[in-house]
């Protein structure tokens, strides 16, 4: 018989996973528990556990190396894996916005459209320096809102001959403290924030959500689901974190009239 | 063998149902027209921003997004938005003021597989822009009732409002998360009360579950505020319906005024005006009355009179059966002034057909000027369900003739079929009549006259 394999997320979603699990009837032995282990037993049998970073989960997923994967929305969207993994149950849990942030002293800029009006149409030579670790999304932002083609500045960039060639707008690849990086190395950020007291105490302010409420998922690997020993695992995985998801009743869309 | 159904949450109308939908339609624009509104039609998709401008982009998990040319796009949830979009572009400069517009089209909302919804569904709605007083809303009242009696659905409750009382209410200086906030409590207190009133005369099992999970949501908040009291849902075992038909609204108000009291949103004595305001209902006399020794000194006294304007209008029009409901369910952030919605009367289950009211802000918030607007749409669908049960709309044969030939008869039988159908006769040419689908069937003869039954006709008697 197969085994499953399913990824667990390290770091700040932990604590709130294990309680997750717990009130799903599931005792994860090795998570979050103090243990160094990496491979924690949810005593689930045929199911083989192991934690990974959440950025990692999404792409690991999709390239079938694991099967089932607990990742926020954020990871899963910025690893644009869509066509094969599926998004199969929002956990509710660890909430983040993915916001575009400036700093405060900026008050001629309160939207992306003020952002790139400032650099892009301005005729000085510096470009507009977004830091981020979220790539895929900021790129998608900057195509929504202009007609450019960003620069990237990152340690990877010879592996997939990205560009370097001068944009008036440039994405920094960012490897943590984001918020940080403005106004001496940056002017702008991509960054998730629960808060946003973070940016705050760091002299940015918040002018767009790039993703809003990005919660924890239940991602699975699209072929893992049609196969005829994992499938049950999958549902018996699903069924117990189902239990843990608050109750939430349908609202009513709040669009025009009806 | 390739097998192909319907995308999930969509369904196809067969002919007769969709005769019955046309129709039902066109007695919309029909009526519409009685009262000088004319058709709008709008792309079926428009930006995401379009729609996510008023909700928040947390609005996008309930829509249908696509993306093209790097643009997020989404699938119109609804119509108006597009509508206010249009006058805000300017392109009605030209047209004469006030603008009188209906529309009916197909509209699209991502919903959860399982829940029973349609992920397409069709709108029916009119718009009155430009138009500041209160016969604006007595207009879409009365042409959204005539249109209802036109299609046999003369059995509805009509309930008004005004959102009015909750914005003159609120200090002006709130700040404007804890006013949308309190908002939203007070829309969902006032969906809450619905459904208890509901299921204190129903009963129903489907509405007694749903309740339990807005239960289990006001135990939430009365744990999150701390509250203790006489409200407290710890306290409480499990309820039977009538219990908690009674109780569930009293706890929610519980946890609601200790919310704001605790998060310091808004004074205790507003607290304690919102709730006493949104509980009022019944006649319009009797709500006046109460409403205003509740409202008395503060700014809401102006939001009343406008509602006591409204529904002197609405009677004008001969619309007097209607009940005035302070705390109406209609969306507080959406609205600015009078809100109504007509359902179902409660013993036939009591679901919503439409509703509408005055939206002022909503064409500034598209760049356009500052407009007052007042509009209403349909849920077609619910309400096609009612026409239906009321007898519906008698469908039509396809054909009142059908001329039955083969062989050496058939191409004399085609040319009469012509001149017939060119004196707006519906007829069929074949071998065989179709009888589900054929009113009359009849033969030529030698000399061009249609035999019915025994009879000659020629092809002019045929066509009176």
């Amino acid at each position: 018989m197969s085994q499953l394999r399913l990824a667990l997320p390290k770091g700040s979603l932990e604590k709130k996973m294990r309680a997750f699990l717990e009130a799903g009837g599931i005792d994860p032995k090795g998570y979050a528990d103090g243990s160094r282990s990496y491979t924690p037993d949810l005593g689930i049998e045929g199911v083989a556990t192991k934690i990974m970073r959440p950025q990692e989960i999404p792409y690991m997923l999709s390239a079938g190396f694991f099967d089932i994967g607990i990742s926020g929305l954020d990871w899963y969207q910025e690893s644009e894996v869509q066509s094969n993994v599926e998004d199969l149950l929002d956990l509710g849990i660890g909430r983040v916005d993915i916001v575009v942030a400036v700093p405060q002293a900026w008050e001629d800029v309160n939207s992306p459209e003020d952002l790139f009006k400032k650099f892009v149409t301005s005729t000085g030579t510096k470009p507009l320096r977004i830091w981020t670790e979220y790539l895929n999304l900021t790129e998608g932002l900057i195509r929504r809102h202009t007609d450019l083609e960003p620069s990237l500045y990152s340690p990877y960039q010879r592996l997939n001959v990205e560009r370097r060639a001068a944009s008036p707008i440039a994405i920094f690849h960012s490897f943590g403290a984001t918020e940080s990086k403005p106004p001496d190395d940056g002017d702008a950020i991509v960054d998730n924030t629960e808060t946003g007291s973070t940016l705050r105490a760091n002299g940015l302010k918040i002018i767009h959500k790039v993703l809003a409420n990005s919660t924890a998922r239940l991602l699975v690997n699209r072929r893992s689901l049609r196969h005829r020993d994992k499938r049950p695992l999958i549902e018996k995985v699903r069924k117990a974190l189902a239990v843990g998801v608050p109750a939430r009743r349908e609202e009513e869309p709040v669009f025009g009239h009806i | 063998m390739l097998e192909i159904p319907p995308p999930r949450a969509t369904r196809d109308y067969l002919p007769e149902e969709a005769a019955e939908r046309r129709e039902v339609l066109d007695q919309f624009a029909h009526t519409a027209g009685l009262y000088g509104y004319r058709p709008v039609e709008t792309p079926s998709f428009e930006k995401v921003e379009l729609f996510s401008a008023r909700s928040g982009p947390e609005i996008k998990s309930q829509l249908l997004v696509f993306h093209a040319d790097h643009e997020e796009f989404a699938l119109r949830p609804e119509l108006t938005a597009p509508v206010c979009r249009l006058a805000a572009s300017g392109a009605l400069e030209d047209e004469p003021a006030p603008h009188r517009f209906f529309y009916t089209g197909s509209c699209f909302r991502y919903c959860r597989p399982g829940s029973g919804l349609l992920r397409e569904f069709t709108q029916a709605g009119l718009e009155l822009l430009n138009e500041p007083g209160p016969s604006a809303e007595a207009e879409i009242i009365a042409a959204a009732t005539r249109f209802l009696r036109s299609v046999g659905v003369g059995d509805f409750t009509l309930r008004i409002g005004t959102v009015g009382v909750y914005r003159d209410l609120l200090p002006e200086k709130i700040d404007a998360e804890d006013r949308s906030t309190i908002l939203g409590h007070l829309d969902r207190l006032a969906s809450i009360r619905e459904m208890c009133a509901q299921l204190a005369t129903s009963g129903d099992k489907q509405l007694f579950d749903e309740l339990n999970i807005d239960r289990k949501d006001v135990v939430i908040m009365q744990q999150r505020s701390e509250y203790e009291g006489p409200y407290a849902v710890a306290d409480a075992q499990e309820l039977d319906a009538t219990a908690l038909a009674e109780r569930l609204p009293l706890e929610a108000e519980a946890a609601m005024r200790d919310t704001w009291s605790k998060e310091d949103y808004v004074a205790d004595d507003v607290a304690e005006k919102l709730i006493a305001v949104s509980r009022l209902r019944g006649s319009l006399d009797e709500v006046v009355e109460q409403a205003r020794g509740v409202l008395e000194g503060t700014r809401a006294d102006g939001a009343l009179a406008n509602l006591l304007a409204v529904c002197d209008a609405v009677e004008s029009y001969g619309v007097k059966n209607f009940e005035v409901v302070l705390g109406i369910a209609r969306g507080l952030t959406f609205y600015s002034g009078a809100v109504f919605e007509i359902c179902a009367p409660a013993a036939q289950g009591g679901k919503k057909y439409g509703g509408g009211g005055r939206y002022d802000g909503l064409i500034e918030l598209f760049g356009g000027e500052s407009t007052p607007a007042v509009g209403c749409a349909f849920r077609f669908d619910t309400l096609l369900d009612a026409v239906a049960a009321n007898g519906g709309r008698q469908g039509r044969k396809a054909f009142d003739l059908f001329l039955e030939a083969d062989g050496d008869g058939l191409s004399a039988a085609r040319a009469a079929a012509e001149t017939l159908r060119d004196r707006g006769v519906r007829t069929g040419v074949g071998p065989n009549a179709p009888a589900d689908h054929t009113l009359r069937v009849g033969k030529l003869d030698g000399s061009g006259n249609v035999v019915i039954a025994g009879k000659s006709l020629s092809l002019d008697e045929v066509s009176q």
